[in-house]
């Protein structure tokens, strides 16, 4: 009964925060609309604009870990922002310059048709040096 | 269903295996990338639970021996080696190793349910059967011992469910019965991954085509969820239900690309069923088709030693 009570009480209380292993399983459950602004760092080049791997942005494979690192830097700022262009560019071996953005996406559109952003908003940038 | 039933030792022992290795498993398949987390940025460092005392992260050499730790005795668990020991201590050092990982900006929610049931079955008699501890004694009569953990997982699962489903009407209400909130999150979910250069659902731009086809997989997805008590009813419901929460997470895995591999490898639906059945199904056709060779491995690794009556 402690047990049960211990894994249902944080989903039935107001307020009840996520935690680990007890949860309030919080993913799926925001309505996020279908235009949407998405954090990323992107590589910038002679050949252009470029998309890097979770691996680069965030230091492992797992792609919410990247996105999640890219929002609490814009989040907490130029100081956090600075860091984590470093910490990308210094994962990069080739002469770029590295952006941490926000793009506004049609999702639908972009899944679609590769349609692009609706709006980029450029927070901080570095150089990446081979 | 209730918490209070006789369970053979085998049953209990069968989860014990299952999830064993299920999770060093795990901890094996992804070692590459538990030793990167081991390496990430300081500043990134929020733990939850267990680990919240922590005001740091651990250096990465202690890291490093924990989750070799943890594999060791997540191999003394799974074979029921020393299991006084190595059940407790494989059950803290997972929690503390999925904590962990769980540690740095971001809760995932694929390994709460594994968490949980090792520490069940870690804290439980489960190595009384079938286990190197086990060799060459009796088998145990069925009791509420061996019963009340399978049971307790049991239930811990059919909750998480509930838990998920409660949430999801709680913060969007009727957007899911409508199928608005199930479409963004799909189509959302897979542009950031996109966006962010990782492999995303092929299915998920023509399916947008097509919003009528996800009402239904929304109202499915609550029946799925708020519906799982009914697999604690009888075996029969538990196996219907835990088959229809399999599909659901294939769907999400074909939709999204999103995997909960603890689900998806079936573990997490052992207790609801007869899960010793598989081992001894294959006890016999080990004895009928293996010769005498074939009879000693049967009976030293899967039966564990002598049977009551056997006279020695």
């Amino acid at each position: 009964m402690a047990v049960s009570l211990a894994v249902v009480l944080p989903a039935a209380l107001p307020g009840g925060a996520d935690g680990f292993p007890i949860s309030t399983y919080p993913m799926f459950t925001s309505d996020r609309g279908r235009v949407m602004a998405i954090d990323t760092v992107v590589l910038v080049n002679a050949e252009g604009r470029q998309r890097l791997s979770p691996t680069t942005i965030g230091g492992t494979d797992e792609i919410v870990l990247a996105a999640v690192t890219v929002s609490n830097a814009i989040h907490d700022g130029p100081v956090a922002l600075e860091r984590l262009c470093r910490e990308v560019a210094g994962r990069i071996a080739e002469q770029a310059t590295i952006e941490i953005v926000t793009e506004t996406h049609d999702t639908i559109d972009l899944l679609q048709s590769d349609a692009p952003p609706l709006e980029i908003r450029v927070h901080a940038h570095c150089q990446a040096e081979p | 269903m209730t918490l209070v039933g006789e369970a053979p030792a085998q049953r209990l022992a069968a989860f014990r295996i299952l999830t064993g290795t299920f999770a060093v498993g795990y901890l094996l398949v992804r070692l590459p990338y538990f030793l990167t987390v081991i390496r990430l940025d300081p500043a990134r460092w929020d733990p939850p639970g267990a680990l919240s005392l922590l005001a740091s992260p651990l250096t990465p050499g202690l890291a490093q021996a924990v989750l070799m730790a943890t594999i060791l005795a997540g191999i003394g668990f799974t074979v029921g080696w020393r299991y006084r020991i190595s059940g407790p201590t494989f059950a803290l050092l997972l929690l503390c190793v999925l904590t962990y990982r769980n540690s740095w900006s971001h809760l995932f929610h694929s390994d709460n349910l594994l968490a949980m049931h090792v520490l069940i079955v870690g804290l439980a008699p489960a190595a009384d059967a079938w286990s190197m501890d086990a060799r060459r004694r009796m088998l145990p009569t069925p009791s509420v011992g061996y019963g009340w953990p399978l049971r307790l997982a049991a239930f811990v699962t059919a909750l998480t469910y509930v838990v998920t489903g409660i949430a999801k009407l709680r913060y969007t209400g009727g957007g899911w019965l409508r199928g608005d909130t199930l479409l963004h999150q799909i189509t959302f979910d897979n542009a950031r991954k996109k966006v962010l250069g990782s492999p995303y659902s092929p299915l998920a731009a023509p399916l947008a085509n097509h919003p009528g086809l996800v009402r239904p997989l929304g109202l499915a997805t609550l029946v799925i969820e708020l519906g799982a008590p009914v697999a604690l009813l009888s075996r029969r419901w538990a196996t219907s239900w835990a088959a229809s929460a399999w599909l659901f997470h294939v769907g999400i895995v074909a939709l999204m690309a999103i995997s909960f591999p603890y689900p998806l490898s079936l573990v997490a639906y052992a207790p609801l069923v007869r899960c010793e059945r598989p081992f001894t199904a294959a006890a016999a056709a080990l004895r009928r088709h293996g010769g005498r060779r074939g009879l000693v491995v049967a009976r030293e690794v899967l039966v564990g030693g002598h049977r009551p009556g056997d006279g020695s």
